[in-house]
């Protein structure tokens, strides 16, 4: 990221980068190529300006110095910084020892020594130096070169006699331009890695130093060439300036784009705030002790609940956990908090190394209704079944017993005619009584199931043989029973379907003795079970219909029944996720198969 | 066993059909009994405790109950004779319209002696009420004095 925003202010203004290095550089090459036109017979004459330019010079490049080291601090990846600015620092010490004494022999040997300080600082750039990351961190650097460049100054001051300084003044130009020559070398160096750099990295630091050790590199190399005490001095000083100018606006720059960056974060972190305010969904995030840290606008509602005392949450005693136990787990849970018809799902996620809770709230207040219609409504039908095993058969059994009272105690005196017209009142009775005892038993699949259990069906059908063995025995039935699986299932309500299946069979049959044959096999997500017969079979037009509520497909004086125990089975199946079908030709016996999901499937949820 | 008095039934049913029903299906039993009847829970209460202008009401040998009345249902009823010291050796049948599950079980938890659906056939219910009769009242020994 950080690359391709640097290149890309590299780009930024280029016109007017150009014109002013021009403006700069054209003056300062022909100035060195044609000294004559600009200061021939200029001599170093004006020592008090000369000392206050060196003084100027110096503050400058200390402050840019330390600039520059604050700033690798704080760019952690460029170690370049740190080096130029080492180099800066360390330079401007002597630069400020040669204002002070310039003109003396002193003057000449600082300014050698800041000269070559600046370069060296500059060269070190190309030391890997990753140890230096670990000094840097704590400011030891700074210390380092502040005490290693008095430590210097002092070598000098009391190696260097006033006597010595002036031989050196006046006998070592020599060595002055070979010092000076050197920097200029090691200029160059540096320059090279910084060129190298700028090729790999695209770092637009790297322009500025580029620029910054050419200039330092042009004027120390241009230095031994000249009349050195001479005017060029001013000229010298234009290029150092130059080059600090060059510095500066990097410097200026970086400050730039750590002030927009800045800004960037600040409204990325803004909106980041904004954020969950704007969730619809109360958010909260509480202290391990339960004070709230943060709370969104959607969580005024939720608060309320939440809070025995102002900005306290304690949880409620249902959740059985506590902020503590939370955090050493360590992990999300899902808690619900309900209050009356309001619902709300409590996702309470603990961030350990922050100590605090983060609870993401949401409504499922419409949920949790319907789950109360729902139950409500599961009670009303518990209450309607009730009342027709109860309310509805009360008057019918009134009907009953007095029609029958009569035909008990005036039977002598009432003709043929009176005892039949009674007969058919007390069937249809009956009749009555059996309808309303089977629609019962259909509200009851859903309301009154049991909870799915694991059922060994050969065990099952064992059961359900010993029920209607008198039956089986009275028809002289042939059962036989293939091994059956073990499935998940109502034990009551799976027994149920087999007796009503085999009962069925056995009633259906013109040509005794009845056979019949259970079966299962396994499917891929069902168990498949079948009941085949050689009864009278179903022709397969109505196949279909016989699983429908109070449906028959024959006479009730040939076979009796009430149409509803088909209905129960399917009612039954789709509770477990099955299906029921028959298959059958008139007079070609039937098989009744049905499938109950592997997984017990359970549709209404619920046992209750 | 042999009473030399009456045989004290107490019915508590609110339906005049069943009391009806009930009188007549005793009326064709051998065994001489008086029966007294109260139409609703409290009633039946003030009639075992013998309060409230029922102090001359006697001890019934046999309690048949229905499970749905009025004021205070069977349920309650039944309780509170089970509950308490002097009556809960009374035997308790409960004769009762439903079969649903729930009414069997609380029943029975509630210390009911049997619990019988009214049957739909005449005779079938003339049958039940004798047999009934004769299993308490002549088959079964009960603690001979109220204590």
């Amino acid at each position: 990221m950080k690359p391709t925003r640097s290149s890309s202010t590299v780009s930024n203004r280029p016109v007017v980068r150009i014109a002013v290095w021009l403006m700069l550089l054209i003056p300062a090459f022909a100035a060195t190529l044609f000294p004559q036109f600009f200061w021939e017979n200029i001599r170093f004459q004006n020592g008090y300006l000369h000392c206050v330019m060196e003084t100027a010079m110096a503050m400058i490049s200390m402050i840019l110095g330390l600039v520059l080291i604050q700033r690798s601090s704080i760019v952690p990846d460029d170690l370049s910084l740190g080096m130029v600015g080492s180099g800066f620092f360390v330079k401007s010490f002597f630069a400020l020892f040669h204002a002070a004494f310039a003109g003396s022999g002193y003057g000449v040997v600082y300014h050698s020594l800041a000269t070559l300080c600046g370069s060296v600082g500059i060269a070190l750039v190309w030391i890997r130096v990753t140890e230096f990351r670990s000094l840097r961190n704590c400011h030891r650097v700074e210390i380092f070169l502040a005490v290693a460049s008095l430590v210097m100054a002092g070598i000098i001051w009391f190696m260097v006699t006033p006597e010595t300084a002036v031989c050196i003044a006046v006998d070592g130009p020599a060595l002055f331009r070979g010092v000076s020559f050197i920097s200029g070398l090691l200029y160059l160096c540096g320059s090279v890695w910084f060129i190298r750099d700028f090729l790999s990295s695209r770092r637009r630091n790297d322009v500025s130093f580029i620029a910054v050790c050419l200039i330092s590199a042009f004027a120390c190399l241009i230095f031994p060439f000249t009349d050195m005490w001479s005017a060029e001095w001013w000229y010298l000083s234009l290029l150092r300036l130059a080059a600090f100018g060059v510095l500066l606006s990097s410097v200026l720059r970086g400050f730039k784009q750590m002030l927009i960056r800045q800004r960037q974060v600040e409204h990325e972190l803004l909106s980041l705030v904004k954020f969950p305010n704007r969730n619809p969904n109360p958010v909260l995030r509480v202290s391990v002790d339960g004070e709230v840290l943060y709370a969104n606008r959607a969580s005024r509602e939720i608060l309320p609940y939440l809070c025995k005392q102002e900005n306290r949450v304690t949880l409620p005693d249902s959740f059985g956990l506590s902020f503590e136990d939370l955090l050493a787990s360590g992990a999300v849970v899902r808690k619900e908090l309900v209050q009356g018809e309001m619902a709300y799902a409590l996702d309470l996620a603990p961030i350990e190394d922050e100590q605090v809770v983060n609870i993401y709230a949401l409504d499922i207040s419409d949920k949790h209704r319907a789950f109360l219609d729902l139950q409500r409504s599961n009670r009303d039908l518990e209450q309607f079944a009730y009342i027709s095993s109860h309310d509805l058969q009360e008057p019918l059994r009134m009907v009953s017993n007095y029609v029958q009272l009569i035909e008990r105690r005036y039977k002598d005196r009432l003709d043929q005619d009176a005892n039949e017209f009674i007969a058919f009142a007390v069937d249809g009775v009956r009749r009555m009584s059996e309808l309303i005892e089977g629609l019962l038993q259909f509200s009851r699949v859903q309301t009154q199931g049991h909870p799915l259990e694991t059922v060994d069906c050969n065990r099952l059908l064992e059961t359900v043989f010993r029920d209607i063995s008198v039956r089986i025995h009275e028809c002289n039935a042939a059962i036989t029973v293939d091994t059956l699986p073990t499935v998940r299932a109502d034990r009551v309500q799976l027994s149920r379907i087999f007796q009503n299946l085999i009962s069925n069979a056995m009633k259906f049959c013109d040509h005794p003795p009845p056979k019949i044959r259970v079966s299962g096999t396994e499917l891929e997500d069902h168990w498949e079970f079948a009941v085949a017969d050689n009864g009278i079979g179903i022709d397969p037009e109505y196949a279909h219909k016989i699983f429908g509520l109070f449906k028959r497909l024959h006479g009730r004086e040939k076979y009796s029944g009430t149409g509803i125990g088909l209905a129960v089975c399917k009612r039954i199946i789709e509770r477990h996720g099955g299906e029921i079908w028959v298959e059958s030709r008139e007079g070609g016996g039937s098989v009744f198969r049905f499938t109950i999901h592997k997984g017990g499937h359970d549709e209404q949820g619920s046992g209750n | 066993m042999s009473r030399g008095r009456a045989i004290e039934i107490l019915l508590v049913e609110d339906n005049p059909g069943d009391i009806r029903l009930t009188q007549e299906a005793l009326k064709e039993n051998k065994v001489i009994n008086n029966l007294h009847v109260v139409m609703d829970g409290v009633a039946a209460m003030k009639f075992l405790r013998r309060i409230d202008g029922c102090q001359d009401a006697v001890r019934p040998d046999l309690i048949i109950l229905d499970l749905n009345l009025p004021k205070k249902d069977g349920r309650e009823v039944l309780a509170e004779i089970k509950t308490d010291e002097t009556l809960r050796t009374i035997p308790v049948v409960v004769l009762t319209t439903s079969d649903a599950e729930m009414d069997i079980v609380k029943s029975y938890d509630l210390h009911a002696n049997c619990y019988i659906k009214k049957p739909l056939n005449l005779d079938r219910f003339i049958e039940v009420v004798k047999i009934v009769e004769n299993f308490w009242l002549s088959i079964v020994e009960l603690p001979s004095s109220p204590r």
